[in-house]
């Protein structure tokens, strides 16, 4: 095998393939089954609704990476729809309404890094708590419906239903967005730095990296994609009220899942998540167009949850016996080898003996 | 050894057989027999990493070994079991021991017979006080010092009366008067035919304690002495073993270089006051018994867990001692604590290699993947690192190619001085030699470097001088190329330095207590002033609260949160998760409208039946993903959720059918405005928190919370715990459901989900903590009181819905970040 196949066997591990595989497999039956699903119509739905869960779902990987996990987005994705509603009426100007929109986004973001990196208490219930202060927050400021009429500004609806080739334009939007955030990760020190101290923050510490600063900026990262998310939703929806945002919670965590992503902090793959998104998303409007009511509907998602951590899991106990960080680590005590049998080398590592 | 295993020779103590143990790439022990009879003190000697623990590990059940038997008191033991190995009569005392820090003297006592099902002695305090020791029963452990840690882990092991009691490095952080009265015990535990298995790296003690002595070098018995008629470097010779084959790199040992790195007055948790300095060109390394505060001063000089002293590079003091700072100025510090502290397991080899290296990689805070590229084929070249592709994670890799690429970190940015702690752990012989190789040539650089090493062959063929280090000081200076003997000797023989008097200890736990049971009850405190508070506002604002219906109601409506509420408590207390509560609640409810339209016997038996599978099933689901598949329990849950909020949607798709209107009008039936199943709500969560701070379950429920390992080593199994506890989750989750079905009188799918969130709300300002332990039944009750009490509260007060939401959300923010503040003082006073 050439080197560059072997370096591309490992920057494109299995189980980020997994969900291509699973989206992949999902366009065979549906083509076969629901046409009806992949007419142009159906393809802008799908794209639509695929792109804001991307740029959700792109926030939470953020906060993921890290080693935490959001619960607020859903908060923020409704203060982003409420704020371009209840602000963007008619005259108004809309750029600067979109900026304020995002600076919120990131303000409320930043409140939890504040809490959950410097003063280190636990994601679940600090973005909890968050969650219910700023959906509380913005029903009382905006009111359900964030204004008199409801309506998304029609600049914002213009160019949600606009389409290039049946794609929805939120959908480039998403790419778009995937790819600055890739390449931020990839390209950058700073970027390169969020996987490794969700790996290990305390080893991160040690190297001398600036562990806080660099959560700030994915922190405040994470509060301009959920905007976006929250933005655009309003202008695919037309009408959106509080309840908007809701089903974010649990979706970007599946499909974060899907994607491949451990939640124990490290890497993430940004097309995984951006394939997960339209598998979810094609294959709720395939089952609904094949006439499944609610329940299996939610039923098959969480099977396919289920199958995908699963999956995810055995073959890392199949890859490796170590699960770092998501245990305390002890001092190590003498004959450490015992204690922790800690890397078992793999079947490509050529032994140096 | 193939042969048939013969008859042990000794009826009752310990006899291990033809045992050995290999981990990838290190064999632990090789075809090892080692026995201890009634009466004697067995001493077990070796250096760091000569197998020895790896033995007491196997006899005392931890490890299951790769070939041989163990048998105790006569009875063979086939696989590793800790609970059978002590059921036996084989007690442990480790040296990191296996006490929970967060449980007090007495409950660490009562847990070891628990988990063993043996009966608590009657009087514990009398028990203890054969050991005399110097502190109270009712201390909270983490308020102890090391030292008496280590005697009350021992005293626990005597206090069984075993028939074998190993003692792993039982006097490593006791001062002579402590060590003195261990080695009183030990005698008399012997004499009363207790066997001991004594592992020590002080040969001095050793001669006074033991009868007989067995020598351990690379896993492999290097011979037994029966009597103490044995010379200390004859032994010395034998731990060490031949002249070692490896060959280190020929070193000149600079004169001239200037001071690179110099410590003034240098103090931190478990070190210090001490001095050290280091030249440009110096290899200078740090040697000492396990646990003398080596690795501390070295975590030290980069700023984790320094208190006191000056630290100076190039002349330059450091102004402010940070991880980043040092760093910048010219301080690398890598860590042989790979999995915890040095390397990202995930990442792959090209990230974990230039984890140091800043703007080397490319301008404007840009990392450029040629330049990343370079930088990795030029290490892998010069230190023969072997992998088949820079974006391989480096958990692919073996130990001492890990190694060479952490070691390889500081080559790529020129520190000044480098700080190595254990640079070969867990390393083959090859990639030692390389590794070696690296440090000296760093040396050669003129770069200052500092290593630590429990490897004693190591720091005699590497370093140009040694600092020996005993109990947090520098006890001794070896000057100049030194010997391994040399090195162990300095401190096998070192003597006991005067612990700060034990007086400290016992005023500190009483302070510490005092604070301890107040900040467990912080949240019931608050709760209850909130409660109160918010009762006689609204009393004040409206008339309509404090009428009998009113009252009935909030009551009646906080039923399900409460339910859900205590069983959540309970998971969380384990240590576990469960956000599945919700759909687990709706399915109840879908299930009661299919099998409960009355109240007939029959109906009343098919749903007892229905409930009781719903919760077997849900807590099972949710077990085998987190505790057998090890996925994390927000997605397993998450996951569990989907699976169980469609299945009721599939039952009821829409809302329909009757539960039975006379379950509604039970639920109501009580004493005055009181409903009963409302005094029954109350009465189960006093009754699981009386059980929780008395019973047996509660303490195991507890020490598995706190201290997973610590509760396994007593034989008390964490997974299990864990297990039940997911089950006793969806077992509250199913009452509550029951109550909501007596609410609503109808089947409806999506009733449960929203008294998720309320209820992680109500365990948090109740106190629960998510990382197990802590938390209280009555605390979580009174959560959902209060927030019931809100919910009834704000219509009455004429507050929209959405400030409900937003107070909910803040006293959550709050209320946690109080506790935990209040939590971390009182952790700080304990000066851990």
């Amino acid at each position: 095998m050439s080197q560059f196949a072997t370096d591309l066997k490992y920057r494109l591990p299995a189980r980020y393939l997994a969900s291509w595989g699973a989206l992949g497999v999902l366009l065979a039956v549906v083509v076969a089954v629901v046409p009806v699903a992949l007419q142009p119509n159906g393809v802008r739905i799908v794209t639509a609704l695929a792109a804001v869960l991307a740029l959700a779902s792109f926030g939470q990987m953020l906060i993921v990476m890290l080693g935490a996990i959001d619960l607020s987005v859903s908060s923020i994705v409704i203060v982003a729809a409420g704020m371009v509603v209840h602000y963007g009426t008619p005259g108004a100007n809309l750029p600067l309404v979109i900026l304020a929109t995002l600076a919120l986004g990131v303000a409320i973001s930043l409140w939890n890094w504040l809490f959950i990196s410097v003063l280190r208490l636990n994601s679940i219930i600090v973005t909890l708590g968050t969650l219910g202060l700023v959906t509380g927050g913005i029903s009382i400021w905006t009111g359900v419906s964030f204004s008199e009429s409801g309506l998304a500004p029609q600049a914002i609806q213009d160019f949600s239903d606009f389409s290039v080739l049946n794609v929805s334009a939120c959908f480039l939007v998403a790419v778009a967005g995937g790819l600055i955030l890739a390449l931020t990760l990839s390209k950058t020190r700073a970027g390169r730095q969020v996987a490794a101290i969700g790996a290990n923050r305390r080893a991160a510490t040690l190297q001398g990296m600036r562990v806080t600063r660099v959560e700030f900026a994915a922190f405040a990262g994470a509060g301009v994609f959920y905007s976006v998310a929250g933005i655009l939703v309003a202008g695919v929806v037309g009408t959106p009220d509080v309840s908007i945002g809701e089903p974010y919670q649990l979706l970007t965590i599946t499909a974060i899942a899907i994607a491949g992503t451990t939640f124990n902090g490290g890497p993430a793959s940004v097309a995984g998540i951006l394939s997960a998104c339209l598998f979810l998303q094609l294959l709720d409007q395939a089952m609904e167009i094949h006439g499944f009511s609610a329940g299996p509907r939610v039923v098959v998602r969480g099977i396919a949850l289920v199958l995908a951590v699963a999956a995810i899991t055995l073959s890392q106990f199949a890859f490796s016996r170590l699960r770092p960080s998501s245990a305390v680590p002890r001092a190590l005590n003498e004959d450490n080898e015992s204690s922790a049998p800690s890397l078992t080398p793999d079947t490509h590592q050529k032994e140096t003996s | 050894m193939t042969t048939v295993v013969t008859q042990p020779m000794v009826e009752t103590g310990v006899v291990l057989r033809g045992v050995s143990k290999s981990y990838p790439g290190v064999k632990a022990l090789s075809d090892v027999d080692f026995d201890c009879r009634p009466g004697e003190v067995h001493a077990l000697v070796g250096e760091n990493g000569s197998g020895k623990s790896t033995l007491i590990k196997i006899a005392a059940g931890v490890l299951t070994p790769d070939a041989g038997t163990v048998s105790i008191a006569g009875q063979s033991v086939a696989r590793g079991s800790i609970k059978q190995a002590r059921k036996l009569g084989l007690m442990t005392a480790y040296q990191d021991t296996a006490l929970v820090a967060e449980l007090t003297v007495e409950e660490n006592l009562a847990l070891s017979f628990d988990a063993i099902d043996e009966p608590r002695p009657p009087d514990l305090r009398k028990l203890l006080r054969r050991f005399d020791l110097p502190f109270p029963i009712n201390a909270t452990v983490s308020a102890l010092g090391p030292g008496a840690r280590q005697l009350l882990e021992v005293a626990r092991a005597m206090s069984h009366q075993p028939k074998v009691l190993l003692l792993d490095e039982p006097t490593a952080a006791l001062d002579m008067r402590l060590a003195g009265h261990l080695e009183h015990l030990v005698r008399e535990a012997r004499n009363d035919g207790t066997a001991i298995v004594y592992v020590s790296h002080r040969l001095e003690e050793v001669r006074r304690l033991a009868d007989r002595l067995t020598v351990l070098r690379d896993g492999v018995i290097r011979g037994t002495h029966d009597t103490n008629t044995w010379d200390v470097d004859d032994i010395v010779e034998l731990m060490v073993g031949a002249p070692t084959e490896l060959e280190f790199p020929p070193r000149v040992t600079p004169t001239t270089g200037a001071v690179r790195l110099e410590v003034r007055d240098f103090a931190g948790a478990g070190y210090g006051p001490l001095s050290m300095s280091v030249r440009g060109g110096e290899i200078v390394g740090v040697a000492g018994a396990e646990g003398n505060g080596q690795r501390a001063v070295l975590r030290g000089l980069i700023g984790a867990g320094h208190e006191a002293g000056e630290i100076l590079v190039d002349g330059a003091p450091l102004r402010r001692n940070r991880p980043d700072k040092a760093l910048a100025a010219g301080i690398s510090f890598q860590s042989g604590d790979r999995a915890a502290e040095s390397i990202f397991a995930p990442l792959p080899l090209v990230d974990n290699l230039t984890a140091q290296s800043g703007s080397a990689m490319g301008p404007l805070g840009v990392a450029r993947l040629q330049r990343l590229r370079a930088m990795f084929v030029l290490a892998s070249r010069q230190f023969g690192i072997v992998a088949a592709s820079p974006f391989q994670p480096i958990s692919a890799l073996s130990g001492g190619n890990q190694q060479k690429i952490v070691l390889a970190r500081p080559t790529l940015r020129q520190p000044k001085v480098l700080v190595v702690d254990e640079p070969t752990q867990g390393v083959d012989a090859r990639a030692r030699m390389d590794i070696y190789r690296m440090l000296a040539d760093a040396a050669d650089h003129g770069v200052a470097v500092l290593v630590n090493s429990s490897d004693s062959s190591e720091l005699a063929g590497l370093c140009d001088r040694v600092y020996v280090m005993s109990r947090g000081r520098i006890s001794q200076e070896l000057e100049g190329p030194t010997t391994e003997a040399e090195i162990v000797r300095s401190f096998v023989s070192a003597a006991g330095v005067e612990e700060d008097g034990g007086g400290q200890a016992a005023v500190s736990s009483f302070v510490n207590r005092a604070l301890g049971g107040l900040s467990s009850r912080i949240p019931i405190v608050a709760l209850a002033v909130l409660c109160t508070l918010m009762a006689l506002y609204t009393g004040s604002q409206s008339d309509v609260f404090w009428t009998g219906p009113n009252l009935a109601n909030l009551l009646l409506l906080t039923l399900p949160l409460g339910f859900v509420a205590l069983g959540q408590q309970y998971t969380m207390l384990s240590g576990g998760f469960d956000l599945s509560i919700g759909a687990t609640m709706s399915l109840t409810v879908v299930a009661a409208s299919i099998t409960l339209p009355d109240l007939g016997p029959l109906s009343l038996l098919r749903s007892v039946g229905a409930f009781l599978l719903i919760a077997l099933v849900v807590g099972a689901f949710n077990a085998v993903l987190i505790g057998l598949l090890k996925v994390n329990a927000i997605v397993a849950t998450i996951a569990t959720t989907g699976i169980v909020q469609g299945v009721a949607i599939v039952l009821r798709p829409e809302p329909g059918g009757f539960i039975a209107p006379e379950l509604t009008t039970a639920f109501s039936q009580g004493v005055g405005f009181i409903p009963g199943a409302f005094l029954l709500l109350v009465a189960l969560a006093v009754a699981l928190e009386v059980w929780l701070h008395r019973g047996r379950g509660g303490l195991a429920l507890r020490a598995v919370g706190f201290d997973a390992q610590a509760s396994d080593r007593v034989g008390r199994r964490a997974v299990i715990v864990r297990s039940v506890g997911l089950v006793v989750c969806a077992f509250g989750a199913v009452l509550g459901g029951i109550c909501v079905a007596s609410l609503t009188g109808i089947g409806t799918n999506d009733v449960g989900g929203g008294y998720t969130l309320p209820c992680f709300a109500a365990v948090f300002l109740g106190g629960a903590a998510l990382s197990g332990g802590r938390g209280s039944f009555v605390g979580a009750l009174l959560g959902a009181l209060f927030l019931s009490l809100l919910d009834n509260a704000t219509p009455l007060l004429d507050v929209p819905n959405g400030a409900k939401q937003a107070a909910y959300g803040l006293i959550l923010i709050v209320a946690v970040g109080s506790y935990a503040v209040a939590e971390r003082r009182r952790g700080h006073g304990r000066g851990r």
